[in-house]
């Protein structure tokens, strides 16, 4: 991974982005520094995901100003491989039959190269990041039969396994219990720190993204908020972004920040 | 057995089925994880309108039929990718529009009225050798066109929207996909016509799918089924002396259906292969 250290692993200028017709986000501007843990934040309807795909290139329809790794999303080619992408609910039929290591190793895909078959390195990897998101036991098990906590693993193993430097995350924990919420924030916080990972993570609840990541941007179609957490949850432009949940989602973020740190 | 092989006309047949059986249950395999049953029936019944194109203008049918069905497959690929409609809707109106434009355009050119029953049920035992270079020739490029490209197949087929994120060119290797089906569609009109062409490619993979938890198990199958039932069909079609696409077709369906019926997918099935592992696993007193 000898890769140029750029200080900005991702900077966005002036960005708005259409779909079908409506503007889904507004002139936002903001920057991830590499090594960060972003959280961005705000209601249904905010944008979030959007953000999220236009980064991966996945939604081309914007106009303004989009560097992830000094370099536009469409114009990432051969250095695509550094963004893995774990999605809201994986789109896969669960009768699919493939076994947790050939998922993980589609992974591995952008990084062979078209056409080139996969070599016993690419499954060392896939093996490597199997262990590092503790889902290596799961390896020989059909897709479809595992939890929903245990696909999260598998999909962020996924993610990982291509020498990765930014992952983005979009509502990871839709459908965990707290307990395994806790502890996949854990892992990323981990994995983070072992890997020199810059992470974003889109998320509705303010409190739980507060208590691991290290700045939270607030949308709602613009940028509301943009800080350290504490920064974020004593701001009054809260309001702009949550509106009436405000007062609950302050008073849930403060309570965790304090049991926590 | 040595008696039916004596006529050259069923070598030819039998070569036939065996690259048709190959060929067919190979894309069956992408055919029905993606999903895109009804667009083999739909492509596969377009067909009919550039095959009678082809009657009327005095052309190879596959050739104007290869054209026709290509482009049918691209405009259902690409209005349902553009989300103007749904591909149900798109392929609905396409394989009837199309199917009705054939059946007029074959009744306009009247000499050629017999053709209709052939083109849309095929009949292997008329392959001729140019036939089967045709057939082996679409073969062999559909195989190299999996073969090199079967992981990126595969991821997309899994999950289109991760394997776009992951920079895979899925526009592409979608289209691509649809053009394997399309010629494939028309090459294989002479074996079981166009009718039954859909039918091979989804009853192979389909009865993979039943036995097998494991992709490369279910294409294993898949070739298997597609030639095993291909062959069957064609020889039990000799002897009963009935019509050889039909029986093929006849012959996968019950091989499907055993599938189904024995799937360890089935919940009872299940339990019983649980129990003797349970039985084989435990020790000897």
């Amino acid at each position: 991974m000898a890769s140029q250290t750029v200080a900005n692993a991702v900077e966005v200028r002036d960005l708005t982005v259409w779909l079908n017709g409506q503007t889904v986000l507004e002139e936002v501007t903001f920057d991830i520094p590499t090594g960060a843990f972003a959280g961005i934040v705000g209601p249904n309807g905010a944008g979030k995901t959007t953000l999220l795909k236009v980064l991966l290139g996945l939604v081309r329809t914007y106009e303004g100003s989009i560097l992830v790794f000094g370099t536009p999303p469409a114009r990432l080619g051969a250095q695509r491989h550094k963004i893995g992408y774990v999605p809201q609910r994986p789109n896969f039929d669960r009768s699919f039959p493939a076994r947790v290591l050939d998922v993980v190793m589609m992974g591995r895909v952008s990084c062979r190269g078209l056409g080139r078959r996969f070599t016993p390195a690419d499954r060392e990897a896939a093996l490597e990041s199997l262990a590092m998101v503790g889902a290596l036991e799961l390896k020989d098990r059909p897709i479809g039969e595992l939890s929903g906590g245990q696909q999260q693993r598998v999909f962020l193993a996924r993610a990982l396994c291509s020498h990765t430097q930014l992952l983005l995350l979009d509502e990871p924990n839709t459908g965990l219990d707290l307990p395994s919420q806790n502890q996949f924030y854990e892992l990323l916080d981990t994995l983070r720190r072992e890997n020199s990972l810059t992470i974003m993570v889109v998320s509705h609840d303010l409190a739980m993204v507060s208590r691991y990541a290290d700045r939270i941007l607030c949308i709602n179609k613009r940028v509301h908020v943009h800080g350290s957490p504490s920064e974020v949850l004593e701001s009054p432009l809260l309001d702009q972004v949550y509106g009436c949940e405000f007062e609950q989602i302050a008073s849930r973020g403060v309570v965790i920040a304090g049991g926590s740190h | 057995m040595i008696e039916m092989l004596s006529f050259s006309f069923m070598q030819r047949a039998l070569i036939a089925a065996v690259i048709v059986g190959v060929l067919c249950s190979v894309l069956a395999f992408f055919v029905v994880l993606k999903k895109l049953s009804f667009v083999g029936v739909g492509v596969s019944h377009s067909a009919l309108g550039g095959v009678a194109l082809g009657v009327i203008a005095g052309v190879d049918p596959v050739i104007t039929g290869g054209f026709f069905a290509t482009a049918v497959a691209w405009l259902i690929g690409w209005v349902s990718r553009k989300g103007h409609m749904s591909e149900d809707t798109v392929i609905g109106t396409f394989f009837s529009a199309s199917m009705a434009l054939g059946v007029v355009l074959l009744g306009l050119a009247r000499s050629y009225t017999a053709d209709l029953m052939s083109y849309l049920f095929g009949n292997i035992l008329a392959i001729t050798e140019t036939d089967l270079w045709l057939l082996g020739g679409l073969t062999v490029l559909v195989l190299l066109f999996v073969s090199l490209f079967f992981k990126e197949l595969l991821t997309m087929t899994f999950d289109e929207e991760l394997a776009q994120a992951d920079g895979l060119p899925v526009g592409p290797l979608y289209f691509g996909l649809l053009t394997a089906i399309a010629l494939t569609v028309v090459v294989t009109v002479k074996a079981v016509g166009l009718v039954l062409s859909s039918a091979l490619l989804v009853i192979p993979a389909a009865t993979g799918f039943e036995l097998a938890k494991d992709f490369r198990r279910m294409l294993a199958i898949s070739v298997a089924t597609g030639v095993i039932g291909s062959v069957a069909g064609l020889v039990v079609s000799f002897y009963l002396d009935v019509a050889s696409g039909a029986t093929i077709v006849l012959g996968l369906s019950l091989i499907f259906l055993m599938a189904y019926t024995l799937s360890p997918r089935k919940p009872w099935v299940a339990r019983v292969l649980a129990k003797r592992r349970e039985k084989s696993a435990s020790p000897t007193l």
